[in-house]
């Protein structure tokens, strides 16, 4: 697999082991006491930071690579740029 | 019961509708393989997660409804905006982020289903005991390593190696304790103490453990962690008796543990080597005591890269981290268009570590739509430096190290780089004198045919690019 690929592949894997977030929802129906639910609501809302998160960062990453130019579009694009990067110079 | 809730919380539908979602979870991490079906690959899964979820809320014994909304509700209100809004820079540390809370989130399953093991009285089976066990040691030393990876990539915490003293004693002692304390459980003793002895003895050797591994080597130590986390999930898996915890666990555990090897085959490091314990302390004396002899370094100004570069005919560019902090790609992609339009050659030499991440290069330049022909992997650039005029070095340096080809004694030694050297002028945009993430001196600075052009990337960038519109 390309280098390229390998951080947006951590890290959808590290948004699948958020699964363990199904853990808490098991466990959270007979726990007691104020410290255990604490604990499970905790554990819950990592879980989900780490599914949610995980997987939308891994879209952000991949949404890079969405528009490809190919070589021919490419060649012409490179002659005049695009609008999107003329606010980009002003900044400069 | 109504047939129809009857048939939704049937163990078998409910195990069909997790095997669904194992085949989402399979299906997307192949599709994320390559690069045109990458973003579906990553849909895919998510569709499986959701499915699995969905799954688990049909259980009959599971409820309190409201307390699983309120902590969704919070994670979703705090990983929504946590990865909408983070800059592509700061990725890298996002992942540890979010490898750290899922690893925090099985260390503290595996101590509540403890707790709830002791409460029904009879003593817990050596079964579920041990993946208990495994599950509150792997969770916690990923949740707190994890936390450390992100505070150096952060610069909360300096990126070189930290060695406290006798560290590999302090390690070990740790591990006795962990598992000393998890043997005794599993023989009987019923503790909570002890079980929290456990959780503390591991989040400090988590700490410990990445503490002295130099900043360049932390894609590879969050890809273990991840591994790690996967590991954990499968092991609270078999504690819970669920078997997505387990599938999905094993399958991160898995692919991480391969592309853990990928990434640092990729850097030509072995994995013992990083885990060793960093490499800056030794680097830094080595790389000292030839001080003495080292000639200057020789600094330029905008207006003379631009005359070099303007009659050159074949220009490199190889971009760093530098170029990724100072988010200069869209000012060098104007600068390779302006250079492009004069008949000169441009291309960009992609270390596969350059960067924080694998990849992290391919990124950026593609949001600044940087022509994907012209980014060209290492071995397929490096033949070319020699007919290169000039290499333009861009916030990289320790991939642009000679020293990891010539000298032996460097601890960068054998570690694959740009050959930039090569090019007969070789101008690198940099911030200071500081030495690269690894803290390890780079030779190239001294050599008689580079020059070094300081200050931000984006703003040199500019000065260039306005100097050679004006040739």
């Amino acid at each position: 697999m390309p280098n390229t690929l390998h951080t947006p592949l951590m890290s959808a894997t590290n948004a699948i082991h958020g699964i363990v977030l199904l853990g808490g929802l098991l466990l959270i129906g007979a726990a007691d006491g104020f410290l255990e639910k604490l604990l499970l609501v905790i554990a819950i809302a990592f879980g989900t930071i780490n599914v949610v998160g995980g997987f939308l960062v891994t879209d952000r990453m991949l949404e890079m690579f969405k528009r490809r130019p190919d070589p021919r579009r490419a060649a012409a694009s490179s002659e005049r740029p695009p609008a999107d990067a003329a606010p980009e110079r002003e900044a400069a | 019961m109504t047939p129809l809730a009857s048939f939704l919380q049937d163990p078998d539908f409910i195990r069909a509708l997790y095997i669904a979602a194992f085949a989402c979870f399979i299906l997307g991490l192949r599709l994320l393989n390559h690069p045109r079906t990458a973003r579906r690959g990553n849909v895919v899964a998510a569709v499986g997660m959701a499915v699995a979820v969905v799954a688990t809320l049909l259980i009959e014994s599971v409820g309190d409804y409201g307390l699983i909304a309120l902590g969704v509700a919070i994670g979703t209100a705090v990983g929504v905006p946590a990865a909408r809004g983070v800059k592509m820079t700061a990725m890298p540390q996002m992942v540890a982020l979010f490898n750290g809370v899922g690893g925090g989130a099985v260390a503290l399953i595996s101590f509540v289903e403890y707790r709830e093991e002791l409460e029904l009285g009879a003593n817990p089976e050596l079964e579920l005991l041990v993946p208990i066990l495994i599950a509150a040691i792997i969770g916690s030393v990923s949740f707190w390593g994890s936390n450390i990876a992100f505070a150096k990539l952060q610069e909360l915490l300096p990126g070189r190696p930290i060695q406290l003293p006798g560290q590999q004693f302090v390690n070990a002692a740790l591990l006795l304790t962990a598992v000393g304390c998890a043997v005794a459980i599993a023989a009987g003793a019923e503790s909570e103490l002890l079980f929290v002895v456990i959780l503390v003895a591991a989040a400090v050797l988590g700490n410990m453990f990445v503490l002295p591994i130099g900043g360049a080597d932390m894609p590879v130590v969050i890809s273990l962690l991840n591994a790690f986390t996967g590991l954990s999930a499968a092991a609270a898996g078999l504690a819970l008796d669920n078997v997505a915890l387990i599938v999905a666990g094993m399958l991160v555990g898995a692919s991480g543990s391969i592309l853990t090897h990928l990434m640092a085959q990729a850097m030509n490091r072995s994995i013992p080597n990083i885990f060793a314990g960093g490499f800056g302390g030794v680097a830094v004396a080595t790389g000292g005591a030839g001080d003495g002899e080292r000639k200057p370094v020789r600094s330029t100004d905008a207006s003379d890269v631009a005359i070099q570069l303007a009659y050159a005919s074949k220009v490199v560019v190889a971009p760093g981290y530098g170029m990724a902090v100072a988010q200069a790609q869209h000012t060098v992609r104007e600068l390779a268009d302006e250079l492009e339009q004069r008949g000169i050659r441009v291309d960009y030499a992609i270390h596969p570590v350059a960067g924080r991440m694998p990849g992290h290069m391919n990124v950026l330049l593609a949001e600044a739509d940087v022509p994907y022909d012209h980014l060209r992997e290492m071995d397929e650039i490096n033949p070319e430096f020699p007919q290169t005029d000039v290499a333009l070095v861009i916030g990289a340096n320790d991939v642009t190290n000679p020293a990891a080809r010539e000298q032996a004694d460097s601890p960068i030694y054998g570690m694959p780089i740009l050959d930039v050297d090569k090019a007969g002028q070789v101008i690198v945009l940099k911030r200071s004198m500081n030495t690269g993430f690894a803290g390890v001196d780079n030779p190239l600075f001294y050599n008689e045919n580079t020059a070094l052009l300081f200050g931000d990337a984006k703003e040199s960038v500019a000065a260039v690019l306005s100097e050679v519109k004006e040739l």
